[in-house]
């Protein structure tokens, strides 16, 4: 099996991350950074079309907006790499939502600017206390070979599948680094039939510093994913704030619970005028998604949400209440959120949310491409405030 | 095919505008928009865009906007028409702030161009930025740049 990171904090690692509280009402400027964030500055160098980048200052919600092809799922890949921090598997599991299955990616070539391995991607972010955390990844060729002690069915034999080895080194905010090998192997049965692929990651990889849930619009959350953190939320009877949320789309809903009639569990939601619940997915696509975002701000409690076009699925009319419940869900579960938008509907839908709270917590970022190099512009309160009432195109 | 509406308020949202021109003129309002487009188009002048960005307490945040908006890079010349109001010395001094705030290069005197190219892009070969007052003598001039 492929191993899996389980998203918790590290308890012990709790203390040098203190999460500072940083309430009030100010709106912060440009030059200000919020060091109780996990991801304030970032720079990514060598990834995918990324062949250097830097972004920032982020706020605790964040929207990035830019052309087709200039950067923007590979940016939010990027953090993903640094939430696992030394998860090789992470590699594969981006390469699976782009449609790449795990026989392209065992070169691990297409994670690399320009496809060229050689020099390495180097992830660095400077987040609580303003210290640097930074994940390096490179490749070192290897022998193909056959490995025995991989074998777990009879018939099969475990080959290095393209004899590259992939690494992950990560450097703490103390300095302290560790690293991991990740080899991937290739299942033959009968001498010639590829049946499977599997990832071997050594050392084991243990906890994260900070949770992290990636939304995505081709791999939506499955239906497990979704049921946990309802029923996380339950438990600790903060489930509201999710019932709120929905209502914005199905005013009609009275109350959610979780049922498993067919021995698939869902969740089911109920409906006023109709006599039975209905499952969750029958009640469109739209609050399926905002339930999906909810639920992952919450349990990826002081971690971070990456969202791919945040948008999808959702009518017009709901995106500045949309906005709401996200800002509320973020203060409440003290979570980061960096999605990406094609729509200034979208863009002017969370400037108009954030400028009616208390605190503008909220940054849009615009990516650009200038002479074959990828580069992010940052617009603060005032700054959006003006390209929007001019108006001006925010979206590159 | 349908605008875009304010999600809030469910008006129609006004299409962003694009910076089309290397030379920029920025005016208050829509009012000066329309006579300077069209006394530029009676001129047979077509290589400057006209630009309202609304009154003159706005300008500080709405350069800083336009600073940082996708298509600045292809901007070489900026001016800047503001009403003079009864104090043409602070009306410079406010758009020198402004343009100062905004990273721009500041001019010494009303209708006298910096030397700098505002993009220091060396593909650009016109190298000015004039910054003047609404004064009914010098429209023309200001127009011709």
């Amino acid at each position: 099996m492929v191993k899996r990171v389980d998203y918790q904090r590290k308890t012990k690692k709790d203390k040098q991350g203190i999460i500072k509280e940083d309430k009030g009402g100010y709106k912060r400027s440009m030059g200000q950074v919020d060091t109780s964030l996990p991801y304030n500055m970032l720079e990514v160098e060598n990834f995918r079309c990324i062949k250097s980048l830097t972004i920032g200052p982020l706020e605790q919600v964040n929207l990035i907006t830019g052309i087709n092809n200039v950067g923007k799922t590979a940016l939010l890949e990027a953090i993903f790499l640094h939430i696992g921090e030394i998860n090789p598997e992470l590699a594969w599991r981006i390469d699976r939502w782009r449609g790449l299955g795990p026989d392209y990616s065992s070169s691990w070539r297409q994670l690399f600017w320009q496809f060229d391995p050689k020099t390495p991607i180097r992830i660095t972010a400077t987040g609580v206390k303003d210290k640097k955390r930074s994940l390096t990844i490179s490749t070192t060729p290897a022998d193909a070979t056959i490995i025995k002690n991989a074998i777990q069915r009879e018939k099969e034999t475990a080959f290095k599948s393209s004899g590259v080895l992939i690494q992950f080194e990560y450097t703490d905010e103390n300095g302290e680094t560790r690293k991991t090998i990740g080899t991937p192997l290739m299942f033959i049965e009968d001498e010639d039939n590829v049946v499977r692929f599997e990832l071997r990651i050594e050392p084991p990889i243990g906890l994260t510093r900070f949770a992290g849930v990636f939304l995505n619009p081709r791999g939506k959350t499955t239906y497990d994913e979704d049921v946990q953190r309802f029923s996380q939320m339950r438990i600790k009877q903060q489930d509201r704030l999710l019932i709120d949320a929905m209502r914005l789309i199905e005013p009609r809903l009275e109350g959610l619970e979780i049922l498993s009639p067919q021995g698939i569990t869902l969740i089911f939601g109920h409906l006023r005028d109709y006599n039975e619940p209905i499952p969750l997915p029958l009640l469109g696509d739209g609050i399926r998604r905002l339930a999906s975002l909810i639920l992952a701000i919450s349990a990826a409690q002081r971690g971070i949400v990456l969202v791919d076009e945040i948008e999808n699925g959702l009518h017009h009319s709901v995106m500045t209440s949309m906005w709401n419940m996200i800002a509320e869900a973020a203060t409440q579960f003290n979570t980061q959120v960096i999605a990406t938008t094609h729509s200034q509907e979208c863009v002017v839908a969370a400037h108009d949310a954030f400028s009616k709270r208390k605190e503008y917590s909220f940054r849009l970022h615009r990516l650009d491409r200038q002479n074959g190099e990828i580069t992010a512009a940052t617009y603060d309160q005032e700054t959006l405030e003006a390209a929007l009432s001019i108006p001006l195109e925010v979206r590159g | 095919m349908m605008g875009l509406v304010c999600p809030n308020c469910g008006t129609k949202i006004e299409k962003p505008l694009r910076i089309k021109e290397e030379r920029l003129l920025i005016v208050e309002g829509r009012d000066e928009e329309e006579f300077f487009s069209a006394l530029l188009e009676k001129l047979k002048i077509n290589e400057i865009q006209v630009l309202g960005i609304g009154g003159k307490s706005l300008l500080k945040d709405r350069l800083k906007a336009l600073k940082i908006d996708s298509q600045w890079k292809k901007v070489s010349s900026l001016g800047i028409m503001r009403d003079a109001d009864q104090n043409p010395e602070g009306a410079f001094q406010s758009v020198c702030s402004a343009l100062k705030n905004a990273g721009l290069p500041v001019p010494k005197k009303v209708m006298e161009p910096t030397n700098r190219n505002i993009n220091l892009n060396p593909s650009l070969t016109s190298q000015h930025t004039v910054t003047t007052e609404d004064n009914a003598n010098n429209l023309l001039k200001t127009g011709l740049f």
